[in-house]
């Protein structure tokens, strides 16, 4: 027997197994994990622990090779068989009238069936963890965890869910404390919804910095699985900034983006090419931001902005990101001209288009014209709406549809839902960025009498970035309500505006990232399939001479 | 001699003794060099990046060819954080690395000694060690690449070389760009000393799978460019900028197996051959220690000695550097200032040590490559948003540094971003070093009360703005909207009549003078007082000093100053010299000659 030093792991192969069922009296002399004893003058290494509430004790001692593996077989025949028993029964067991607190907070929330597991982590005292999933049909999951993090098997979770749309499941928590006492903790639920989200979520990964930046990337990741991608890096692309994703009716396939700098330009990818354009032209003094796909796919509406920051001094606020001037315009993607959308009006600094699911009309965000001194708190934005004729592709009168400066208030962000009833949008106390607007909330108002009213979903941090999925009944933004500065992607069930679902976080691998991860989550979008292009397309795209837009006639 | 004689005459002895004498020298040298000499070398690289133990570390530099090996750099660059370790690093690295290349000259042609040409790379990679911008993965880059070439020729049967050859690709992973300096060694190595169609096979079968590997690494596997997957990890990312130091070095392993088969057919006899080894091994080290002395940068020295104390934040210990030394660096010249600022000593000392950079020794310009500094200026003054803005940009720009790290978590803990200031806590607590710095604040998480107690974090709060605005591009509005928002920040004000001193605005000192019996001030700092003495005796006008009075010792100063003023006013040439002796520390010197 070699010399084993304290500190140092020796495993042998397997020679010993005891398995001892836990009863009512905990072993005193039991002690879970790894121990070097010495007995009759050789030195012997166990592995102790539990599994499926038996205890296990491994002995580590050298023996020959075909005896060890029937030992291991041994081993497992007997963990196969403990895994299937029935071992409820704890004597020594105490109950808590409360949920247990885990994290992200999955308690009440409704989920599309074919969303990933749902992981967790418990944020309880205790050395171990037992875990149950149960439906009403009878199917279960059982885990145990001895960290708190609980991960759900993919394939058991999937079952589960198939089998319980538009109902729901019950998740029972079991601690154990290392004097082998048992906690149980009232259940908690989760609402599992008939309805399915689309398979893809697309955002900007980034920190949430100011100035400057190093790696940026839009990734695409399943919210079936925990599959992601990377749609476009900026490493490829000499480091330039890439912003304003956007999807024409969530269709992978109708993608464009922004890129900045040294290969600059909007790219636009039609499922098969990938093509850059350069939008900047004639009339346009600055970059065109923040698109809106037209549902026909013939146009897409931006607002040229000419966009400062500035740096705010008390801690309650870190910075404010403003406008000086900006105005709509429009791009036809047939005829590679670009115009403003209708008479450009000096008076006014115009933002945020959407169209509106027929495609008959512009919504978009409204202020007066500020001039060389302002005051960026009195800068507030209106909701309006402009008609379009897509015959001829011209632009009619505006009207005021939420004017939100009457009641002090700002508006950014119009999103339509895709049956064309809904709106919703951000408010704010000014301005028109309300990522860094803690008090930014989501509005929803009905289009039929355009009524707004806060929605249940908010939280006290930062809500914005939203966006509907295909099917109209889930709804993904950007919230910061985490730690107050990175802003994680939030989704949430809708089916009426009184029937929103409590809001969960996009569900991780592993469920303690958030907490660790600095990025930020930006602008997340559901897509109805995979992104089929990449990083390199895109790098290769960038080398090629971008398109130049045409300067046309304003679209009256 | 006799005996010197005859142990020359025994060719291997003499090899050995050599060695020997060489990795002593080597040794001596280069532990009195990097302990005594370097310190600043290993407090620029330990603070240039901080390696934390997790995955998610890891991960980041998995992901590309070459970041493996910056991995393994950082790793052995956190140790130093102890200059000895440093020192110790270093001279191993070289004495590994001049031991590969002795079993390399073995086993290509062991007829062939020449310390010359065993030392040669050895020394210039000590040089570049030297370096203070010099990264610990390149000398790792280089000993990889001395090894794996060993590990080649070490096989005798060619088969064996065509496999491991093989293994290029996992090489280049590794290594990333020092596996096309070891394909350059290897081909030059294939066509001397291989035979027959080998000398030209083997070239063409390297050639192909480091070229096969670089489309795959470029279309299939990394997603780097192909200039990141050429130079990278290589000291400068630009090919047209690699140092001089750098090439050169790269050249001398690459000519190595040349140079070695050259010298093995010089045939000289043992006795020649050891004398010229002796002559070059007496003429090498002492150039090598000169070249060492003559490229040994005392004011560097200085500036690191600096940092290093406000990293500390021994505040006394930078006073009396630059009290000592008078660095013209304007860095040294800014930490000079913010020591003095912090021990409230700026408007009573600041005329100690020289200030030739006016105001731009007080407030650094906002320019990147000043990101670093500029954020003491503002967490001295309270301006904690802006401390806390640029060493966030840092952070974005640079990744973790420990500089970095401590500034976000103080500002995220007197902002009351306790959840923010908590993750960077948490990476702290992932490194070797700084988990102890880390718990301090891990106490305070949480806690508002306990921060507010803190001698430091505690008078950062009371200092912060009462009101907002936002922070302007130049830092003298920032500090007069800084004193608006709280006239109450000494800080501030201090640094406001510093600057006043250095653009000799006397009449603007007036006007702030009035207000300092109201703030608090029991007497006038010493060069206030300087400054209200000039102004009442070149505007013949007696200052309001709302209340406070200037000291007679002062004024006696004042008249003692002008004596000798007015002695030598008519000898130009000793004029300053004489006038610098009385009053070389005070406002009137800095008035009448900077």
């Amino acid at each position: 027997m070699p010399v084993v030093f304290p500190g140092m792991i020796f495993i042998k192969p397997v020679s010993t197994i005891t398995v001892r069922p836990v009863s009512g009296l905990i072993d005193p002399g039991y002690r879970r994990g790894f121990l070097l004893t010495r007995y009759t003058g050789r030195f012997w290494l166990s592995y102790n622990y539990k599994f499926n509430n038996h205890k296990i004790c491994l002995i580590f001692e050298n023996m020959n090779p075909t005896k060890t593996v029937m030992r291991i077989l041994k081993y497992f025949i007997i963990c196969f068989f403990l895994s299937h028993c029935n071992t409820d029964n704890y004597s020594n067991i105490s109950s808590l009238d409360r949920e247990p607190v885990i994290e992200p907070d999955y308690s009440g929330v409704t989920i599309p069936w074919n969303i990933a597991p749902m992981n967790f982590i418990i944020r309880e005292d205790g050395d171990f963890f037992k875990v149950r999933v149960k439906s009403s049909n009878g199917l279960t999951i059982e885990m145990n965890s001895k960290s708190g993090i609980v991960r759900i098997p993919k394939k058991s979770w999937r079952k589960i869910l198939s089998a319980n749309r538009g109902g729901k499941i019950e998740i029972y928590v079991i601690s154990e404390d290392n004097e082998g006492k048992f906690i149980r903790f009232n259940p908690f639920y989760i609402n599992i919804s008939n309805e399915s989200v689309d398979p893809y979520l697309c955002y900007r990964l980034l920190y949430p910095g100011y100035e400057f930046w190093r790696e940026l990337k839009i990734e695409q990741r399943s919210t079936e699985s925990f599959r992601k991608k990377s749609v476009v890096e900026n490493q490829l692309l000499n480091d330039n900034c890439i912003n304003c994703h956007s999807f024409s009716r969530n269709d992978p396939d109708k993608l464009l983006l922004h890129v900045r700098g040294s290969v600059g330009g909007t790219y636009f990818f039609d499922g098969k090419d990938l093509i850059r354009r350069d939008l900047q032209a004639g009339e346009m003094t600055a970059n065109a931001v923040y698109p809106s796909w037209h549902p026909s796919g013939n146009y897409v509406a931006f607002s040229s902005n000419k966009t400062v920051q500035s740096f705010h001094m008390r801690p309650e606020k870190n910075i404010d990101v403003y406008d000086l001037y900006s105005s709509l315009v429009v791009y036809d993607t047939r005829s590679n001209e670009i115009s403003f959308c209708g008479m450009k009006d000096s008076l006014y600094m115009e933002t945020f288009p959407y169209w509106s699911p027929d495609g008959n009309l512009l919504y978009y965000c409204r202020t007066d014209q500020v001039g060389e001194n302002f005051d960026i708190k009195n800068v507030k934005y209106d909701l309006v709406r402009k008609s379009f004729n897509q015959e001829s592709g011209t632009f009619g009168n505006t009207e005021i549809v939420f004017n939100a400066r009457e009641i002090g208030k700002s508006i950014s962000f119009p999103t339509v839902s895709p049956d064309g009833q809904y709106l919703i949008f951000t408010l704010q106390d000014y301005g028109t960025f309300p990522i860094w607007n803690r008090e930014a909330d989501l509005y929803l108002m009905d289009l039929k009498n355009l009524k707004a009213d806060k929605m249940s979903l908010n939280s006290n941090e930062t809500e914005s970035y939203h966006s509907w999925s295909s099917n109209g009944k889930w709804i993904v933004f950007s919230s910061k309500r985490g730690d107050g500065l990175t802003a994680r992607p939030y989704i949430a069930f809708f089916d009426s505006p009184d029937s929103v679902g409590k809001p969960f976080v996009l569900p991780q691998k592993d469920p303690a990232i958030y907490a660790r991860m600095e990025k930020t989550f930006n602008r997340p979008e559901f897509v109805k399939g995979q992104i089929k292009t990449g990083p390199r397309d895109f790098a290769r795209a960038s080398k090629k001479e971008s398109v130049k837009a045409l300067w046309a006639n304003n679209r009256k | 001699m006799i005996k010197f004689c005859k142990i020359i005459s025994e060719g291997r002895k003499t090899e050995k003794l050599l060695i020997l004498l060489s990795i002593a020298l080597l040794f001596i040298i280069s532990i009195i060099y990097f302990y005594w000499y370097g310190e600043g070398i290993f407090l620029y690289q330990e603070n240039k990046s901080l390696f934390i133990f997790s995955n998610e570390y890891l991960r980041k530099y998995i992901t590309k060819p070459g970041g493996l090996l910056e991995y393994a750099g950082n790793f052995i660059t956190q140790f130093y954080y102890y200059p000895f370790y440093g020192s110790l690093i270093n001279t191993i690295f070289l004495i590994l690395f001049f031991a590969l290349l002795i079993r390399i000259n073995r086993k290509l042609f062991p007829a062939s000694f020449s310390i010359l040409i065993l030392t040669l790379p050895v020394i210039l990679l000590f040089f570049v060690q030297i370096r203070y911008t010099h990264s610990i993965n390149n000398s790792l880059g280089y000993l990889l690449i001395a090894s794996c070439f060993l590990v080649t020729i070490s096989f005798k049967r060619n088969v064996n070389r065509y496999i491991t050859t093989a293994l290029y690709p996992l090489f280049y992973y590794i290594a990333g760009s020092f596996a096309l300096i070891y394909l350059v060694l290897f081909i030059v190595y294939c066509i001397i000393y291989e035979d027959k169609i080998h000398k030209y096979l083997l070239p063409l079968y390297i050639i192909s799978i480091s070229v096969i590997t670089f489309f795959v690494y470029k279309e299939i596997i990394f997603l780097q460019t192909g200039k990141q997957l050429l130079f990278y990890p290589l000291p400068v990312f630009d090919v047209s900028r690699i140092p001089v130091a750098y090439s050169i070095l790269s050249i001398s392993i690459i000519v190595f197996p040349l140079l070695i088969k050259i010298n093995g057919f010089l045939k000289l006899n043992h006795k020649s051959a050891a004398l010229i080894n002796i002559a070059i091994l007496i003429i090498l080290f002492p150039v090598t220690v000169l070249f060492l002395v003559k490229n040994y940068d005392h004011n560097l020295k200085i500036l690191f000695r600096i940092e290093k104390s406000v990293f500390r934040q021994d505040w006394n210990a930078i006073i009396k550097i630059q009290e000592k030394f008078h660095s013209s660096n304007s860095n040294c010249q800014y930490y000079y200032n913010l020591a003095l600022s912090e021990k409230g000593e700026l408007c009573s000392r600041m005329f100690h040590a020289p200030q030739n950079f006016g105001i731009n020794s007080l407030m650094l310009p906002r320019e990147i490559e000043n990101l670093n500094r500029a954020y003491y200026f503002y967490y001295a003054i309270a301006l904690i948003g802006e401390a806390h803005h640029l060493a966030y940009e840092s952070m974005v720009l640079y990744g973790y540094r420990p500089e970095n790290i401590k500034l976000l978590i103080k500002t995220n803990l007197i902002n009351g971003n306790h959840m923010i200031a908590e993750r960077y806590i948490k990476v702290f607590k992932r490194t070797l070093y700084y988990r102890k710095w880390a718990e301090k604040f891990e106490n305070m998480l949480y806690n508002p009360e306990l921060i507010k107690t803190d001698s430091e974090l505690g008078e950062k709060i009371r200092l912060l703005p009462r009101e907002d605005f936002f922070v302007r591009p130049d830092d003298i509005q920032n500090i007069d909207l800084v004193l608006w928002a709280n006239p109450d920040n000494k800080k501030a004000f201090e640094y406001k009549l510093a600057r006043l001193l250095l653009q000799k605005d006397l009449r603007a000192i007036v006007n702030e003078v009035k207000k300092m019996k109201e703030m608090g001030y029991a007497s006038l700092p010493r060069h206030v007082e300087e400054a209200m003495l000039v102004f009442r005796y070149s505007i013949r006008e007696f200052p309001d000093l709302g209340g406070l009075y200037i000291n007679p010792d002062t004024e006696l100063r004042f008249n003692n100053y002008l004596t000798v003023y007015n002695l030598n006013i008519t000898n130009k040439s000793r004029l300053e010299s004489e006038v610098k002796r009385v009053g070389g520390n005070t406002f009137w010197y800095y008035y009448q000659f900077k």
